[in-house]
């Protein structure tokens, strides 16, 4: 698959900036780029975040995805604490991340 | 023949960048055309990163 240049990837490893996480989701959408995101590591702790449901309400439920390991690793059940807004299929390895570099003519790390 | 137009790169500041990234920062832009868009500033105008990461061939995030 070849990636496509009006798609932007987010890859969010940081529990930080979830302002900027959104903002250039909605800025993205307002331009009409399509948004894929990946979170991961201590990122996963923005799942809890009040509006993380606004991000998971931005993207398709193949165009947003957390690490299930990482989410594991932060002390969350995957299987019993599903973030608001997702379903399990949005559960990922980090194969996702290989999806979001192959899809993706536009990536961003935050 | 034509010449070779310069990659465009982007460099997304998270936090003020220390020295040492200024200095690799440095050796990334030889020969490219570069731009810069600090984050930890203000409040980030969005609209104008999502245009400028569209408009480059490559988005350098750092820490």
């Amino acid at each position: 698959m070849s990636a496509d240049p009006n798609k932007l990837g987010i890859f969010v490893t940081s529990p930080q900036h979830m302002d900027h996480l959104i903002g250039i989701a909605h800025a993205a959408v307002r331009a009409g780029k399509k948004v894929m995101v990946f979170l991961t590591f201590k990122s996963v702790h923005l799942t809890k975040h009040k509006d993380f449901i606004k991000l998971a309400n931005l993207c398709d439920v193949g165009d947003l995805a957390i690490c299930a390991d990482s989410y594991t690793c932060e002390g969350y059940d995957p299987e019993a604490d599903i973030p608001k807004g997702l379903v399990p299929s949005q559960m990922r390895t980090q194969a996702y991340h290989g999806a979001v570099l192959e899809e993706c003519g536009k990536y961003l790390v935050l | 023949m034509s010449e070779e137009k310069p990659m465009k790169i982007l460099h997304v500041y998270r936090s003020e960048p220390s020295d040492d990234v200024k200095t690799l920062v440095n050796i990334l832009n030889r020969d490219r055309e570069a731009k810069e868009f600090k984050l930890y500033l203000g409040k980030p105008n969005y609209d104008m990163l999502v245009q400028m990461i569209f408009d480059a061939d490559q988005t350098v995030s750092w820490w």
